[in-house]
């Protein structure tokens, strides 16, 4: 059994020496001749203006955040799935099943919630935007300031 | 560290400057630069009859990751400060094919008061191709012409 | 479509008339598919405006604005300069006649009033004019080269235009010829 570490072993020391000696042969090679010019950011022949960076849109966090969960979701089914195969022989496959099914209906609520919400959307909707703006000239909205 | 252009000539350095020459010219990505007419015999050149890619030339949009670039077309002095940024933002070691009469020495907008008279006014080229415009084999003559010019190279020699 | 003689002559009486004699008209071409009337540069707007808004002609669409600077050479050579002369032609969408307006300007500090407001496209026509021949339109909304650089010096177009022996460093000349030279 320890063959089979060396075999990984042996991959991992080839391949990582494969990237190195190809860059440092490539770095040993190259001609090196930076100047502000050739630095300056490509912008099709124009003189750039302004900066390179700009700002993240904040919607990417919702996005990352509703993925997170229904990732861990998958991760922890598939062990459960695994581990209780055996689960079918002794007969009681069927609670197994109901209970992975429990599982994953709890976080379908929080899927039709997040849904609902229009928290899928990559532009939340105009209509939603009109619904505030309506409670608010109709003096139902809780948080602003009489 | 680099030892472009640093070695001393003898048998090995000689050898290993073929070995080089020969995997450089078989790889030469050009910049897709059409500016006019000759544009078009130079789409025609990556296409599938005369096909510049079988020479390992794949077109790149970007002068960063271009080795070599073709200028097809007329040059007007609007463009040619346009023209010599890309060229500075092109890394070494770099060429350029001048296709057609238009960049080779203005050509038939030659008494114009917009066209520059040829690029080699801006910048140093390596292979003039005549005509109006070259026909896609002749752009691949040119090719095989700056290959055979790139085998010779001293890269690592002096 | 034929735009009859019969109907520019009623043209030049309808512009006598609108104007009441303060606008003068010729009519230079009258049989040819685009008839052509010459006015003087100073009442080009009030001429635009009829053509633009009269409910008889309704010649609303712009076709282009052209110019051209003449000159004659002399016997010795020397360029005898005589001023520009500049096109107005107008369509109308219904039955799609045209009309074509001219007027000339002086050699010296050529100015015309800009049509601007008449039409959303005469702005590029005019800079086109501006950038090639250096016409003064007087105010217009916005006038600057359009296909030449921005500091670019003279107006190519005109026929004393000399060019400047390098610009921003490229020399304007070829000095060398290319030969051949064989590859082995």
């Amino acid at each position: 059994m320890l063959r089979e570490y060396g075999a990984v072993l042996l991959f991992s020391v080839l391949s990582i020496g494969f990237i190195f000696v190809t860059l440092l042969a490539s770095k040993i090679i190259r001609p090196n001749h930076p100047n502000p010019v050739k630095n300056s950011p490509y912008e099709c022949g124009e003189v750039p203006v302004g900066n390179a960076w700009v700002n993240f849109n904040i919607r990417y966090y919702v996005l990352a955040l509703i993925f997170l969960l229904f990732d861990v979701e998958i991760v922890l089914i598939l062990p459960v799935a695994a581990v209780y195969k055996e689960w079918l022989n002794t007969g009681f496959g069927l609670l197994a099943l109901s209970e992975l099914l429990l599982f994953i209906a709890i976080l379908v609520v929080a899927l039709i919630y997040a849904w609902g919400r229009g928290d899928l959307n990559w532009i939340k909707t105009y209509e939603r935007a009109n619904a505030m703006d309506e409670l608010k000239n109709a003096g139902d909205y809780p948080l602003e300031e009489k | 560290m680099s030892l472009y252009h640093e070695m001393p000539e003898n048998i090995f350095v000689t050898s290993v400057d073929q070995l080089l020459g020969w995997s450089r010219k078989h790889s030469l990505w050009w910049l897709l630069f059409g500016l006019a007419c000759c544009s078009i015999e130079l789409m025609h050149t990556g296409g599938p009859r005369a096909d510049i890619e079988r020479f390992g030339s794949a077109p790149r949009g970007t002068p960063r990751q271009a080795d070599l670039i073709i200028i097809a077309g007329t040059l007007t002095y609007k463009m040619a400060s346009r023209l010599k940024l890309l060229y500075e933002q092109m890394a070494e070691p770099k060429y350029v094919i001048s296709m057609g009469s238009c960049s080779n020495c203005g050509g038939l907008f030659d008494k114009a008061y917009s066209v520059v008279k040829g690029v080699d006014q801006i910048m140093p080229v390596d292979v003039y191709l005549p005509g109006c415009p070259p026909r896609p084999e002749a752009l691949l003559e040119a090719l095989v012409i700056l290959q055979k010019k790139i085998q010779k190279e001293k890269y690592l020699r002096k | 479509m034929n735009f009859p003689a019969a109907h520019l002559e009623k043209l030049a009486k309808l512009v006598d008339s609108v104007y009441n004699g303060a606008v003068s008209s010729e009519i230079v071409q009258a049989d040819t598919k685009i008839p052509v009337l010459k006015i003087n540069s100073r009442d080009i707007r009030k001429v635009v405006e009829l053509v633009v808004h009269h409910k008889d002609l309704g010649f609303t669409y712009l076709n282009t604005i052209s110019g051209t600077h003449l000159a004659e050479t002399r016997e010795d050579e020397s360029l005898d300069l005589k001023g520009f002369e500049m096109f107005y032609v107008f369509s109308n969408s219904q039955d799609f006649s045209s009309l074509a307006i001219k007027t000339t300007l002086p050699e010296n500090n050529p100015e015309i009033d800009t049509i601007d407001d008449f039409s959303g496209s005469a702005n590029w026509f005019e800079r086109e004019i501006f950038d090639l021949l250096g016409v003064n339109f007087k105010n217009s909304q916005d006038l600057r080269r359009i296909m030449l650089p921005p500091d670019w010096e003279g107006h190519p177009l005109r026929k004393d235009f000399k060019e400047g022996s390098h610009y921003n460093g490229i020399p304007t000349t070829r000095s060398s010829e290319l030969e051949a030279i064989r590859i082995e």
